[in-house]
């Protein structure tokens, strides 16, 4: 996937604990796991939204363009 | 999620259809045709056919109504937009499919008889009838692809709205 979930760097530079990320944003630890792994699909606005509240910062910083052509 | 009060009596109906067929397939076919034309003629020749012909036709309707008895119960749990689903509706596609050809050969056979035949063989009416039966049910086999496509959609859809988080 060329859109890559940065979710690990911000989740370490707030020193929160994927647990309670979890429940703040209201994810299943398991839909979280599918972020961190990259192997999310799509993702709602407003899951987006609630991560960047729960997070303090924009979806930039979350979400980052890589180009994997070739 | 379906109503249960629409599932329920269309199951109730499907039982009676069942036992209705069963026991036209197992008394009603075999008396009807037992004594079909006098002994050593022509048409005493085709009494098994035509008995076994009419019980493959009614095991077709059968086999229609347990698939939709399965794809019934998937709607009800509803797991209907799944990979499983297909597997029922492609066996109520291919008992049409049975029954439909088995169906033309008798249109086929009973046009020959009409044609060539004595006056007093087939009527031209009962052909008539035979082929518009059989043209109901090839609208209704092509209805039954026009509903797989629609499954294959909705399917597909289900499984990309899972994906999001």
């Amino acid at each position: 996937m060329a859109i890559v979930v940065r979710l690990d760097v911000e989740l370490a530079r707030r020193k929160m604990p994927v647990g309670e990320f979890a429940e703040r944003v209201g994810l299943t630890p398991a839909n979280v796991a599918v972020l961190k792994n990259g192997r999310a699909k799509a993702i709602r606005f407003s899951t987006l939204e609630a991560i960047c509240r729960v997070l303090e910062c924009q979806p930039g910083d979350i979400l980052e363009w890589v180009d994997d052509e070739p | 999620m379906i109503d249960n009060r629409l599932v329920t009596p269309l199951r109730v109906l499907m039982v009676l259809l069942f036992a209705g067929l069963l026991v036209a397939q197992c008394l009603m076919v075999p008396g009807q045709f037992h004594d079909m034309g006098e002994d050593g003629t022509p048409a005493a020749a085709l009494r098994i056919p035509f008995i076994a012909f009419f019980i493959v036709e009614i095991l077709c309707v059968q086999v229609v109504l347990g698939c939709t008895w399965r794809l019934l119960s998937m709607v009800k749990e509803g797991e209907i937009f799944s990979e499983s689903a297909f597997r029922w509706v492609d066996g109520i596609l291919w008992a049409i499919a049975v029954a439909l050809v088995l169906w033309g050969c008798l249109g086929l056979f009973a046009g020959l008889v009409a044609y060539f035949g004595s006056d007093d063989g087939v009527a031209p009416g009962l052909v008539i009838a035979i082929g518009v039966v059989g043209l109901g049910g090839l609208v209704l086999f092509l209805l039954m692809l026009v509903m797989r496509a629609l499954l294959r959609q909705a399917t597909r859809l289900r499984t990309d709205m899972e994906g999001v988080i």
